[in-house]
């Protein structure tokens, strides 16, 4: 039969954690050698918290203290100059935050800093994370052979055949076909919030630098470019 | 006496790096990161369920706890403020990209998937093993994750998971009970291997 006393049950999993007071635990194990349905049911907590005490603890592959580092740094001498125009070539961080320092690209920022090579990005006014892009470093791939691509960092050419503002986020992104007459392979680039790139027009031609994924939602199932790091203008 | 002293250490310690982290004292900065970066990257991998991703989180969380530190008051304790800021980061995350869904099908699995011929080496079932209990948390809601993740991870108190998802201590114990149950449910199939 269905025990009703809720107020107790409640506390099992607080009792299995030893967070209860003597008084209080003395009133569930009173109860539990009177009630049936209690026992079984507690039974079944007690071995789901077993279960989870044995849950395994991760430790994060890479360490993105570069990465932190060199954001923080960005930031401050964005915030001690005007905001420069924008430039294609510029990623202007936000001061909302700043995911968009990636592995190498943040390494080579932190190690400008720490060297001091300011020189180039005050001249340009652009961000130092853009200036610290080595654009050599990202691997060219066709659209239509982007799924066999297995590099993390990669540049690909094509026209932008639409663009998308994300309703939820504002974030923007763009498909970039081989062909603007014709459906065919595409990828979708994506210009995440922290990266503040300013989008290419729809019927331009463009090189994207950025990150390479697969996005496996069941109604995407497509390959990304995300986040966008650079975005060149071939021909407008 | 002596016990109090040294309970009351940790806080100390922080509250020095904190005013520290204050007056943009990167070394100081980078020591909070290091006493959280574990406990934080857990939450979110946990939440999120991919490590890339979780990665990227976790140096968003300490891209806003740095911005966020001057305006910290210690109206909670430092590691229930920033806890917040990691759970509402994953939540936002997760509304942003949408959640994976892992289903329970992969976990359970087929036969086969387990009986692979020959007795497999002790550390082959430890990674099953992990795995296992990884996607069974994984594949509870992310409110019940939430709770289990903070309890049973991070080692939180219920009063002080409660504070971080600023709900009430009876909703923890509730949400608690409904995550062991659950979990128990799901791994039962396994329970000789678990
Ligand atoms: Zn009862």
């Amino acid at each position: 039969m269905r025990c009703w006393r809720v107020n107790l049950q409640r506390n099992f999993s607080l009792y299995l954690n030893g967070e209860l007071s003597p008084h209080e635990v003395k009133r569930i194990e009173d109860h539990l050698l009177d009630c049936a349905s209690c026992r079984a049911r507690f039974a079944q907590l007690r071995n789901g918290h077993r279960l989870a005490q044995q849950m395994p603890k991760f430790t994060p592959q890479r360490d993105p203290w570069a990465s932190i580092e060199a954001s923080l740094e960005a930031e401050r001498l964005s915030a001690q100059r005007p905001r420069a125009v924008t430039q294609w070539r510029g990623l202007v961080m936000k001061p909302g935050f700043a995911l968009a320092v990636i592995g190498v690209a943040a390494l080579i920022a932190a190690v400008l800093i720490v060297s001091g090579k300011r020189a180039p990005e005050q001249e340009r006014g652009g961000s130092l994370i853009a200036d610290a892009l080595d654009l050599k470093e990202f691997h060219s791939v066709n659209i239509a052979d982007i799924e066999r691509n297995m590099q993390p960092h990669v540049v690909a050419e094509g026209f932008v055949s639409e663009i998308r503002v994300n309703d939820e986020d504002g974030d923007l992104s763009f498909k970039l076909v081989d062909d603007l007459g014709r459906p065919g392979p595409f990828i979708v680039c994506e210009i995440i919030d922290p990266i503040h790139l300013e989008p290419p027009s729809v019927g331009s031609r463009v090189r994207v630098y950025g990150v390479s994924r697969y996005d496996g939602q069941a109604d995407h199932n497509w390959y990304e470019v995300h986040p966008v790091l650079n975005i060149e203008v071939v021909r407008r | 006496m002596l016990m109090n002293l040294r309970e009351k250490q940790p806080d100390f310690d922080e509250r020095e790096l904190v005013d520290a982290a204050r007056r943009e004292d990167r070394g100081a900065f980078k020591a909070l990161y290091e006493r959280y970066r574990d406990r934080i990257y857990n939450l979110a991998f946990y939440s999120l369920g991919e490590a890339l991703w979780a990665e990227d989180v976790l140096q968003i969380v300490f891209m806003k706890i740095y911005r966020g530190l001057p305006g910290f008051r210690y109206e909670a304790s430092l590691s229930t403020w920033i806890y917040r800021i990691a759970v509402n980061e994953c939540q936002n995350q997760l509304q942003r990209r949408g959640a994976r869904h892992v289903p329970l099908d992969a976990i359970l699995g087929s036969d086969e998937e387990f009986d692979t011929g020959g007795l497999p080496d002790a550390e082959q079932i430890e990674r099953e093993r992990r795995q296992i209990l990884r996607d069974a948390v994984m594949d509870l809601s992310p409110k019940l994750r939430a709770v289990v993740v903070l309890k049973y991870i991070e080692g939180l108190a219920y009063d002080e998971i409660a504070r971080v998802l600023e709900c009430a201590p009876g909703t923890v114990a509730s949400r608690l009970n409904r995550a062991l149950a659950e979990l128990e449910t799901r791994l039962h199939p396994l329970r000789r291997i678990l």
